[in-house]
């Protein structure tokens, strides 16, 4: 390139006086490297501001009919009145979020970190990795295969069990009947099998980074297996299980299709979990397509809510996990301060009668039988926890094999879906539909990403104080795009771009779906750029190589097999997206690879098929749907691995 | 008790003699050597790692083991306490006798040998986000769970002292143990497996990480020990080997591939100065290694 003529001179001759200026060559490819991600980090950041913006401006209508706090806190939700006169309010929809999450919570962290544990080191070795690819799998199964499974095996499963409860529940009214088919319980049950693996295959990965000194400390002190996961492992992991336990939460507060499938839709209080109810996602989804004026501006201002409710979360989490994985958290820090306030001994004071240390008994050591005993039940716990997890996510795979299975043919994938729903018919439409909409989504989001990760970790981060706060600010932008739920990625993709082309479109699919997949994109890549390491990046520069030739030639190499797999799993997560496509993509109910023109998916096949209407065929068509679906997220998730599993040798951690 | 006497000169008096010592009285006649291994052999999987190890751990003294790389030093230390079968696939073969009693034995149990043969590793491992106190306490926690809280500070303090660390860190006992130096950690590290009471401290490169002046300190803390302990320390540095132990014992490793073997043994002194195998002479002296 422009580096000086010193190369060709014989070794060891005197050398010629070098100019000690960069070459000009060099100093503009640096200043366009900046500019080029500092303008990539721009543009993501006004595209999506934009659309936030037109979305947030279209509830001014809710806000100053009812006042902020008024439609917050009422319990009204009456679109279509009598007398004319609709009324709106919040309230019943943020409760329904708040427990349907807090069923789903509860049930699902337990279960979860008993997997985890279970999958790191209770399970005999051999079983361990089979146990976390099924685990694994199934944090990758989108949510509307959930919801289908749901709907039609949970439903008239729980049935009398939720009736039996009903009738002994002793005039309780959060247990009270009638039992619908629909429910708070219902959608928590599903919520929670949903984010189980979600929780357990993220707090695994946590568990493994445990170091082995850590495990051999505890083990060398005499501790047992489940002394030593409580005093080594947990400790060392809670706040990343923590984290992981916060992005699930995160997925359950934003699950839109499941619910809507699982809760029915009545905006009621205080009733019985065994009830309908609704969320903020759920009544967005069911009533949007029939809203308008001020209806619609109230459910615009949901998502709001919505975002605004998954965003305290996240800072939530993040304040009690800190943001170090060594420290404890402001909160730990403050416990830990009180408990021990009194430990530190007065100097001096006189010395405490000791009790003899216990004389050991000649011959070999024992464990007492309460340790013994202790550390069984926690295994048994564990176990118990595998047991009870693996059982419904076992029925889902089978089921969706079962069912699925005898649909597949040839002309599954050459036909059309059926106009009526009593006829046969195929996915043709649907799958390069879903096909169409991944690339538009990873055309959108994975040059973008990139680019921002370079501004965040490297361009930004090596700039001056300005420039870094600037990079940093940009970071926490990525982090709170991470925790959008998918459906207000939807709303403000059809406020700002179906509206302004007048059309429902698969480009307009494909910016939503590569809205979801952008911060994951940005996330993973400036992870995995931080991992390639420093002394890499300063043998380059100690060899007079500009910073852009740096990163081209030495870092992006070796960050290249991470980033890719970074893209292909937020493509596996965005394919499997039903909610944001309802008011983007819409549907089509014939072939088309128009990209302007209203495009077929999976996700929303499977939703129609067994939503609108249930006829054997079309439950044939939904579940053969589902089997493909997973077969394409399933092959995205192993060719990443590979990628990933290939790179890993020198990347030399 | 001795080791608070040494480490700090003016400690009252009355509060050494309150202290017992550590190692009952009837564990300690001498008559069995605390430890010893019989023809033992240690294996991963199809890997012969070490071979055929006879060898005698006196009571009260501290025994090297040296040898050049890869040849099984580690693995070896780690098969006393069964650490070693804690690796996938990795399991042992032989005797160790614990006061005459095979750890390997039917019925002995893993979990309560490791509490009789404590473990000091390479790299300094507190638990970096419990307290300096936690740290110590863990082990007892273990055993026993209600430890009376006088009893528990008082254990603290002994074996903070019995490590040489009580009056760098008696003002900061709640801090978190990761904030600690190396060296410091190390010592915590050694509290904490004196903290159970054991009566062999097995110590694998235990200075390895740490820099000269740390290195003293914990050699200084291994002159004490001895008085009550039987150590055991895997070292790569010579003069460690020469400093610290009584005895000696050299292993190697002929080529590639094959099982490291135990060559000689004896008190250190003549292992250093009067080598019977040239192999040891030729690897004490510097000739390789």
């Amino acid at each position: 390139m422009t580096t000086s003529s010193a190369g060709v001179e014989p070794l060891g001759s005197a050398p010629a006086r070098r100019s000690l200026r960069r070459p000009l060559a060099g100093l503009v490819a640096d200043r366009a490297y900046l500019i080029v991600t500092a303008l990539a980090a721009a543009a993501a950041l006004t595209g999506i501001g934009y659309l936030i913006w037109t979305t947030v401006s279209e509830t001014g209508d809710i806000w100053s009919t009812f006042g902020v706090w008024g439609f917050l806190t009422g319990t009204e939700w009456v679109p279509t009145p009598a007398d004319g006169v609709p009324v709106f309010g919040a309230a019943p929809f943020i409760y329904g979020t708040l427990v349907t999450s807090a069923i789903a919570m509860a049930l699902a962290v337990p279960l979860a970190i008993g997997v985890a544990l279970a999958t790191t080191v209770i399970l005999p070795a051999r079983l361990r990795a089979p146990v976390s690819a099924v685990v694994d799998l199934l944090a990758a199964v989108p949510s509307v295969v959930y919801g289908l499974w749901g709907i039609l095996v949970l439903v008239p499963a729980a049935r009398p069990v939720l009736e039996w409860i009903a009738e002994n529940s002793g005039g309780i009214g959060a247990f009270a009947g009638p039992v619908t088919s629909g429910s708070f319980v219902l959608a928590g049950l599903v919520l929670a099998v949903m984010v189980l693996p979600i929780i357990a295959a993220i707090s695994r990965e946590v568990l493994e980074t445990v170091p082995r000194e850590q495990q051999e400390a505890a083990y060398a002190l005499g501790a047992t297996r489940w002394e030593m996961v409580r005093s080594a492992m947990l400790p060392w992991s809670r706040s990343g299980i923590v984290g992981a336990s916060a992005l699930g939460l995160g997925r359950a507060v934003g699950e839109t299709i499941a619910i809507a499938l699982l809760l029915g839709n009545s905006p009621v209080i205080w009733e019985s979990l065994l009830g309908p109810g609704a969320t903020l996602s759920s009544v967005i989804a069911l009533e949007f397509g029939e809203a308008s004026n001020l209806q619609l501006s109230a459910l615009i201002a949901l998502s709001v809510i919505l975002f605004a409710l998954s965003f305290a979360i996240n800072a939530l989490a993040r304040l009690l996990v800190g943001r170090t994985a060594a420290g404890p958290g402001p909160v730990r820090r403050a416990l830990a301060g009180r408990r021990s306030g009194g430990l530190v001994p007065a100097g001096g004071g006189p010395a405490q009668p000791v009790p003899e240390p216990p004389v050991r008994a000649a011959g070999l050591p024992s464990v007492s039988r309460g340790r013994r005993v202790r550390s069984g039940i926690a295994e048994g716990g564990i176990y118990a926890a595998l047991v009870i997890s693996l059982i419904p996510l076992g029925l889902i795979l089978g089921k969706i094999l079962v069912e699925g299975l005898p649909a597949i043919s040839w002309s599954f994938f050459t036909e059309l879906p059926p106009a009526d729903p009593y006829s046969e018919g195929g996915i043709s439409s649907a799958l390069v539909g879903t096909l169409i909409l991944m690339g538009l989504a990873t055309l959108f989001s994975a040059p973008l990403g990139i680019l921002v990760a370079l501004f965040i970790n490297d361009a930004a981060a090596n700039g001056g104080p300005r420039m870094r706060r600037l990079g940093a600010g940009v970071g926490f932008v990525i982090d709170v795009l991470l925790g959008m739920p998918s459906i207000v990625a939807g709303l403000i993709v059809y406020l700002g771009v179906v509206i302004a082309m007048g059309h429902f479109s698969a480009l307009a699919g494909g910016i939503a779906l590569g809205i979801i997949m952008f911060p994951i994109v940005v996330r993973s890549a400036d992870e995995i750029l931080r991992l390639v390491p420093t002394a890499q990046k300063e043998a380059a520069l100690a060899l007079g190589a500009p910073r852009w030739r740096t990163i081209w030639s030495v870092v992006l190499p070796a960050a290249a097999p991470g980033i890719l797999t970074g893209v292909m799993l937020a493509l596996a997560r965005a394919s499997g997206e039903t909610a944001p496509l309802l008011f983007t993509s819409l549907s089509n109910q014939f072939f088309s690879t128009d990209v302007l023109e209203p495009i077929a998916a999976l996700p929303q096949l499977i939703f129609s098929n067994s939503v609108n209407v249930q006829t054997p065929q079309s439950l044939e068509l939904a579940w053969g749907a589902a089997l493909v679906l997973v077969a394409v997220i399933l092959l995205l998730n192993i060719v990443a691995r590979l990628v990933a599993a290939r790179a890993r040798p020198s990347e030399g951690r | 008790m001795t080791s608070g006497d040494t480490s700090a000169p003016p400690a009252p008096t009355s509060e050494a003699a309150a202290v017992p010592p550590p190692v009952p009285a009837e564990v300690t006649g001498a008559l069995a050597p605390p430890m010893r291994t019989v023809a033992l052999d240690a294996f991963f999987g199809r890997h012969h790692a070490v071979q055929d190890i006879n060898l005698t751990f006196p009571d009260r003294s501290v025994t090297a083991i040296i040898g050049p790389s890869g040849c099984g030093k580690s693995t070896f230390i780690r098969t006393l306490n069964r650490m070693h079968e804690l690796v996938p696939n990795a399991y042992a073969k032989g005797e160790v006798l614990l006061r005459g009693q095979d750890v390997y034995g039917r019925g002995a149990d893993p979990v309560a040998i490791r509490r009789a043969i404590g473990m000091v590793f390479q790299r300094p491992n507190p638990f970096p986000t419990k307290s300096i106190a936690d740290n110590v306490w863990a082990g007892p926690r273990f055993i026993r769970m209600n430890m009376r809280r006088a009893h528990r500070e008082e254990l603290l303090e002994r074996t903070l002292r019995g490590a040489g660390l009580w009056d760098e860190v008696k003002n900061r006992l709640s801090a978190p143990a990761g904030g600690l130096s190396g060296g410091q950690q190390q010592r915590l590290c050694i509290a904490r497996a004196l903290a159970v009471e054991p009566d062999v401290l097995l110590m694998d490169e235990p200075c390895s990480a740490l820099d000269p002046q740390s290195t003293l300190r914990i050699e200084e803390l291994i002159a004490e020990l001895k008085e009550r302990l039987t150590i055991v320390i895997v070292t790569h540095n010579m003069q460690q080997a020469a400093r610290v132990s009584d005895f000696t014992a050299f292993f190697t490793i002929e080529n590639e591939g094959e099982p490291g073997r135990l060559i000689e043994t004896g008190p250190t002194d003549s292992i250093f100065s009067r080598p019977a195998n040239p192999s040891t002479e030729a690897y004490v002296s510097g000739r390789f290694g």
